[in-house]
């Protein structure tokens, strides 16, 4: 069955097509919400209510939008909103700050680099920049898109990506570097 | 290469995170409850409904047999109550059937005109032609009223039947107004009326 079949399908309120659906994306959604809301239990509680909602709404999905990035852009919301809940204001529109104000900087050596390392440095960022780097690096967003999610400005969350991959960078040399050196020690 | 580029092409070691099988189980039933649930609780609806609906016919039913035996026993009381030989008791009976009966009834209708041919009272007659009057398309009673006033003695019962039938303007009332007009016994207010009678049934 192809995904236009199983969207028909789904349409009409198909139990067995909706548990295809579910057992495609679980996964997909279980790891993106995860990557957001950092918690198990909120996670799948966040999966369940994204693929009900998406069932319930799918008549309104537009034919050239694919099932999974559509239920992905709900799980993602639904995400934000329970990190929202969580902290309250959280992601605030920058003023007077132009785009030239933030540098942004690079990884040059990837040799030593580990998706763990990443996954790890990543987690110990501050929630506002580690979910603007989820969101655009892992979940491929660009920054109009994420500035959508968020309802900032692009220009807001341009500054606080660089600020977010910066400290990033810093955090992830600096931990290598100290691997580095925990291993010269201990040779 | 830049970071979101590693990332990117390391992109599945990042969903290494399975969902547990006990979310599956919840999703089922979550699926099933939210959005599964019209067409069985419109079954469970429709159960209710019709249990509802037939405890309504069941009580409908045993209101209707109980009314209706009501009815019946009203109705046997009233011929009974119409045919007794107290005349209070039956003119009573005949200011019921003015009140309390508000359909026609062949049986009682019957009744009653034989209350108006038979009756020796005077006032139950009168008060029998008011009580039939209620129903004045009814083709029994016009015919009884006919039947009474080629029979009636009494003086006053007849002027009442006189008038009712010149009210409903009964043309087959014209033979017994004529033998009352000539009649040379009858008393002459009937004479009258059954004249003024007889032009208005003409015009």
């Amino acid at each position: 069955m192809n995904e236009k079949q199983l969207i028909q399908k789904c349409k009409k309120n198909q139990y067995s097509a909706q548990l295809t659906v579910y057992n495609l994306y679980k996964d997909m959604m279980y790891n993106v919400s995860l990557r957001i809301v950092q918690n198990r239990h909120d996670a799948e509680d966040i999966v369940q209510e994204s693929f009900i909602k998406g069932f319930d709404k799918v008549h309104q999905i537009k034919e050239e939008v694919s099932l999974g990035a559509w239920l992905k852009r709900i799980v993602v919301n639904a995400s934000l909103d329970l990190v929202r809940k969580r902290k309250k204001e959280y992601w605030v529109d920058e003023l007077h700050v132009s785009e030239e104000e933030v540098k942004e900087s690079e990884i040059e050596d990837f040799s030593e680099m580990t998706v763990e390392l990443i996954k790890e440095c990543m987690n110990n960022l501050k929630e506002k920049y580690r979910v603007i780097l989820v969101l655009y690096m892992i979940e491929d967003y660009n920054h109009r898109e994420i500035s959508e999610l968020l309802g900032l400005k692009e220009s807001t969350v341009r500054n606080q990506y660089r600020r977010g991959k910066n400290q990033l960078i810093e955090t992830i040399q600096k931990t290598k570097k100290n691997e580095l050196e925990r291993l010269h020690t201990g040779a | 290469m830049n970071l979101k580029d590693y990332i990117q092409e390391h992109r599945v070691e990042f969903d290494e995170h399975k969902i547990s099988s006990k979310a599956d189980v919840i999703f089922k039933k979550n699926l099933e409850k939210k959005l599964h649930k019209s067409s069985r609780s419109k079954v469970i609806y429709l159960r209710h409904l019709s249990i509802a609906a037939s405890f309504v016919m069941l009580f409908s039913t045993a209101l209707w047999f109980y009314l209706e035996n009501k009815q019946l026993k009203k109705k046997g009381e009233l011929i009974a109550d119409l045919t007794n030989n107290s005349t209070g008791t039956r003119l009573e009976a005949v200011y019921e059937f003015s009140d309390a009966f508000k359909k026609e009834d062949n049986q009682i209708i019957k009744v009653l005109i034989n209350t108006l041919l038979e009756d020796e009272n005077a006032n139950v007659k009168i008060a029998t032609i008011d009580a039939l009057l209620k129903f004045p398309k009814n083709e029994e009673i016009r015919k009884g009223l006919i039947k009474a006033l080629g029979k009636e003695k009494l003086p006053l019962v007849q002027i009442k039947l006189i008038n009712s039938l010149s009210i409903l303007r009964e043309q087959r009332a014209q033979k017994p107004l004529e033998d009352i007009i000539n009649n040379e016994e009858t008393f002459p207010i009937v004479k009258n009326n059954a004249t003024l009678a007889m032009s208005t049934i003409k015009q």
